[in-house]
Parts: structure tokens; sequence; C-alpha cells
């Protein structure tokens, strides 16, 4: 039986640890979210990178500066980048 | 043992920048400072280098002392200008450094722009501190 990639199949690689994402009042959407800590600056100073995996087409409208919740908490998108096949995307964070 | 002369100028020029508003001096802090902690200036000296003079008993110095202003903002080097103006005016108006220095000239500024969860600006400001001391003792001039 051939296996179809569809939302559906999609949502069980997030669903057991997702948070609930949303961009404006559009439709909420599910996405894992970490927050490594990196030193910057030459060891000056310590970014979150806030690491947001998702669906790509929950994000298609994510660009530099639109604004997202992830589990109730306000973020702002520095960068959508696709990965692998194109299915999921990581959006890079910055929290307000 | 008392403190050498550069020592002296280096804890009287945390002094005077410690009179800026609404950013933290730190003295050659080594840490890296997370978003809460900015805006912040350290200070630290870079080098020290010595030349004899006319006096056969005498060393004048020549002491590189960076001063680092870092903020986080969207536009860093727009945000750091209150405090790196701050910097020239806290000193300038010590050049002798308290009479522990013959005289103290800005040199360069550097700019250093970084992507960050909020960007970061780390605009670096050197001064070079000339001042006199003993050929054989670092803490008498």
């Amino acid at each position: 039986m051939a296996l179809t990639e569809d939302a559906d199949t999609l949502n069980v690689y997030l669903k057991d640890f997702a948070k609930s994402c949303q961009i404006g009042g559009g439709t909420a959407f599910l996405g894992t979210l970490s927050t490594p800590a990196e030193i910057i600056g030459g060891g000056l100073g310590i970014s979150i990178e806030y690491l947001l995996k998702v669906k790509t087409s929950d994000v298609t409208s994510a660009v530099r500066g639109t604004s997202i919740t992830v589990d109730s908490v306000n973020y702002t998108v520095r960068e959508n980048k696709v990965e692998d096949d194109g299915a999921f995307s990581t959006l890079l964070l910055s929290k307000v | 043992m008392a403190d050498t002369r550069r020592e002296l100028i280096l804890a009287r020029m945390k002094t005077n920048l410690d009179a800026i508003t609404n950013a933290t001096v730190y003295r050659s802090r080594v840490e890296p400072l997370a978003r809460g902690e900015a805006p912040a200036i350290i200070i630290e000296p870079i080098d020290d280098n010595p030349t004899d003079t006319n006096f056969f008993d005498k060393l004048d110095w020549s002491m590189r002392v960076r001063i680092s202003t870092i903020v986080r903002a969207a536009i860093p080097d727009d945000d750091s200008d209150t405090y790196t103006q701050q910097v020239h005016l806290r000193l300038m108006a010590d050049q002798t450094v308290n009479s522990y220095a013959l005289d103290l000239t800005p040199d360069r500024t550097d700019f250093s722009l970084v992507e960050a969860d909020v960007p970061l600006g780390i605009i670096s400001q050197d001064f070079i501190v000339r001042y006199r001391t003993s050929r054989s003792d670092l803490t008498a001039a």
C-alpha cells in the first residue's frame, strides 16, 4: 500500500511534542519549539534561537516581521527556512 | 602592594564611565551578556607599550583601552549612539585621568552588528592613554 503524505500524516510527526501556533487570526496549527542558546558576537552576547518546526503548508505567509503566537506567547519571524523535501519548515523566531 | 599607574588609570576610567545613565558598566567582563543585560559598557585594556624617555629613570607608556558598548535593538548602531557619545564625553572630561596620565586621546571606533533573537551591536571605542612611570617601579610616576 502506498504511503500518502498529507496533512494528517505529517501531523503525526508533530502531535506528541507540538504546541498550538497561530499567525494573526488564521487557523491554529502545530509546531515544535526548541530554544537553544548560542554564544554570539565573539563571546560577548547570548542569543536564544527560537526554532519552530512546522508543516510548510501552515506557514507560507510567514516572512521576516510576521507576528506569530506559540502556546499563547508572542513572537516575530526572523527567517522561514524550508527543510529537506519541503514538507516541513523551520521558523527562526524572536520573542517579543 | 600599591596599585600600578596602569591599574589606577583603568579604575579611574571605570569610575568616570559609571556616571553614564541607563547602562551597566563592567570592568573586563569576559562572560557573554544575555539579552536582558544590555545595554552594557565594558572597559578593558588591550595593550600597553613602554618607550624610553629623555630621563634615564623614566618610562613613557602608551596604553590602548577599549570601551565596548553592547546593545540589543533593531538598529543597534542607532541605539548605541546615546551611549557612545556619553563614553566620549565622560572620558574626555578627565583627559589626565585624575592626574595619573599625561593625556588621553580617542582612537578608532569599530562597529560589529550581529544577527540574534534581537540584533546585537558591539561598538568599540579605543582610547590611547599616555602615562609615565619610574623605570624600576610601576607604582611610581
